[in-house]
């Protein structure tokens, strides 16, 4: 009987409680859609991490590892054919390349631009990233003075494929070079940073530029993911294999993703907790409003609160029966948001979310992913949203209902 | 053994005015003792203390001073809970204005007031609530709501809410004074079988002549003190 009271209170003011409800579902639905792009940002940017900059594990010799934010170019890998042998033993791997990181400029008429410059192997690279995909124009040859260009950086200097730009280093030696290069290809990835100050030239034109012949700063391993594995566990499988490479290549400094990208991971933890401030914020809006309901309940029921409790109702059973209105609103609410949060994820995974039509660049808007973000299931996001409503309401409801027990029965009818 | 008790009893309160907090003496020393199937009216001006009296005697509210035994029980220093209890088992309201519940039907209306008895089995429910149902002359109307009932209907269903529990004593608080002259007396009239066939023993608070005339007993109050006692 008393369930049968809450519900069709519930309903007595169908506009009032339609609108607590809504706002409940929004929220919820709001944290869903945030939590899914959230998740499928990280999972893009590891992504891009792993597919076009390092790959999943990274192995440098310890003395570039000391010098590496300074790119140098004399501490390069001794044996690769050993480390080529050991990895060859491990299941999972599927792929190994190496690679030369150089800074230097970009000149083009008037115009010069910064660049991060990556050496690849013509042979292997493709084994194990993925730039071939992304790239606009054609991929490089084995000729020298061939070079493939970020987007943004082609961009800010007004290039396209076919023209010739010239790149200035420092080589192996100490000693400033430049050379001119055709640009064959224009790479639009989902890394930011490689479109925006990214080069690549192929060993043939690195020799003439940079002064070097078979020098291996970095050797990069692919580990294979397969979809629907969450980050973390790639992340923990990752730190299994490295571990175990670790033992081998003692001589070596061996990283895995989540050593290389440590802070860069502990600020995905943040932006899942500045993602739940949001969605609190929303929900306290939507608890004020159940609040509100039930206190305008309480109100417009003094007397039949009056009634209840001459009948012999007591004041816990009263406070009981507001306290269940209000989760009552929580649970119809979480359930709303619970489905609109589906259409949205479903939105989001299948169809994504383009942020190119808002800016130029990735960096413009603060995202170090560029292209169309897509949204990632998360059961747990909607387990949190549910969960989170529901408490809200019970918090809410909690004080108009004790309001409701605390009143005087002869008070209540005497009420008009 | 008296089925009420009511030994000098007193019930003061301060009421906050401009001037000050003021001391209102509601009931100065009441003693009442009610028997068995009485049909009972308490009368008096406004502000004599009806609904007060009334108050105490349901359980309401509790004298400041002197003591209420029902049915032998004291429970003047009885707690809250103890008292909803009490009221849950033993004791009906009638009011003025009914005072039904808007989303319950007539049928769950009466009901709700056995449900919260859990010592009443669900079949003993059913059949007491149909069996009040027709008594009061309801029958068919078990699943109409409060508004879509007449005055004296809605009147019939808070008595027939009132007597479904079986109670002691069932208080009626002005149970006619929303009603038309024909309603009033096919209301009392009911009231008045009850008290007849079943025993059950009623007080009213009121102002009107036609319970009056019903009545088997008029206690007439003045400032918080019976001036006379009439039975007749």
């Amino acid at each position: 009987m008393v369930i049968k009271m809450v519900l069709r209170n519930v309903f007595r003011h169908k506009r009032r409680t339609l609108i607590t409800v809504i706002t409940i579902a929004v929220g919820i639905m709001f944290y869903v859609a945030m939590d899914s792009l959230l998740v499928g940002t990280d999972r893009m940017l590891i992504e891009s991490m792993v597919k076009f900059s390092d790959r999943s594990i990274i192995i440098y010799s310890k003395e570039y590892d000391e010098n590496r934010r300074g790119f140098p170019l004399d501490k390069g890998v001794k044996d690769y054919d050993r480390i080529v042998e050991i990895v060859k033993g491990q299941k999972d791997i599927s792929g190994i390349t190496y690679r030369v990181r150089f800074l230097g400029e970009m000149i083009f008429g008037a115009k010069s631009k910064y660049i991060v410059g990556t050496v690849i192997d013509n042979y292997t690279d493709s084994e194990v990233f993925e730039i071939s995909n992304y790239v606009k124009g054609r991929y490089l040859s084995s000729n020298e003075g061939e070079v493939i260009v970020g987007s943004a950086l082609a961009k800010k200097l007004g290039v396209g494929v076919g023209d010739y730009v010239v790149i200035s280093v420092k080589t192996v030696s100490g000693a400033y070079n430049a050379m001119e290069f055709e640009i064959v290809g224009i790479i639009e990835s989902p890394d930011s940073v490689l479109n925006e100050s990214g080069v690549i030239i192929s060993y043939s034109s690195a020799r003439s530029l940079l002064g070097i012949k078979d020098l291996k700063t970095s050797v990069h391993l692919k580990v294979n993911w397969p979809r629907g594995e969450s980050v973390m566990s790639y992340l923990d499988r990752l730190d299994k294999i490295t571990a175990n490479l670790r033992e081998q290549l003692g001589e070596y400094s061996v990283y895995s993703l989540r050593d290389l990208y440590k802070d860069f991971l502990l600020l995905m933890e943040q932006k899942r907790v500045s993602s739940f401030l949001i969605v609190f914020i929303i929900l306290v809006i939507a608890g004020v409003g159940i609040a509100n309901s039930i206190l305008m309940s309480v109100y417009e029921r003094v007397k039949e609160i009056g009634v209840l409790m001459a009948m012999g109702m007591k004041p816990k059973e009263v406070r009981k029966i507001f306290l269940l209105e209000g989760i009552t609103l929580g649970v119809l609410g979480a359930v709303g948001g619970v489905f609109l949060g589906v259409i949205v994820d479903l939105f989001l995974i299948y169809v994504g979310y383009d942020i190119t039509v808002f800016a130029s660049s990735g960096t413009e808007l603060g995202i170090p992913v560029w292209g169309v973000i897509y949204g990632e299931w998360n059961f747990i996001a909607f387990v949190e949203g549910f969960l989170f409503a529901l408490v809200v309401s019970a918090v809410s409801s909690y004080f108009p209902a004790r309001y409701a027990s605390k009143l005087k029965v002869t008070e209540c009818l005497k009420f008009v | 053994m008296s089925l009420i008790l009511l030994k000098e009893v007193f019930k003061e309160y301060y009421k906050e005015e401009k001037k000050g907090s003021v001391k209102v003496v509601a009931l100065n020393g009441i003693n009442l003792e009610v028997e068995r199937g009485e049909f009972l009216t308490v009368m008096g001006p406004s502000g004599s203390g009806k609904t007060t009296l009334l108050n105490i005697i349901g359980c309401l509210d509790v004298p400041t001073g002197g003591e209420v035994i029902y049915d032998g029980v004291v429970l003047t220093n009885a707690d809250e809970n103890f008292l909803s209890d009490y009221r849950k088992k033993n004791i009906g309201f009638v009011f003025q204005s009914y005072n039904l519940i808007p989303v319950l039907t007539v049928k769950e209306n009466i009901e709700l007031a056995i449900s919260l008895d859990t010592s009443i089995s669900k079949e003993e429910r059913e059949e007491r609530v149909m069996k009040i149902i027709e008594s009061v002359g309801l029958k068919g109307m078990e699943n109409r709501f409060p508004r879509e009932l007449s005055g004296g209907q809605e009147q019939r269903v808070a008595i027939a809410r009132a007597l479904v529990k079986k109670p002691l004593v069932v208080l009626a608080d002005e149970p006619t004074a929303s009603l038309d002259s024909i309603t009033a007396e096919e209301v009392i009239g009911i009231m008045r079988r009850m008290n007849e066939q079943e025993g059950i023993t009623f007080i009213f608070s009121t102002h009107d002549p036609r319970i009056e005339k019903y009545a088997k007993r008029i206690v007439l109050l003045r400032d918080g003190k019976i001036v006379s006692d009439e039975r007749r």
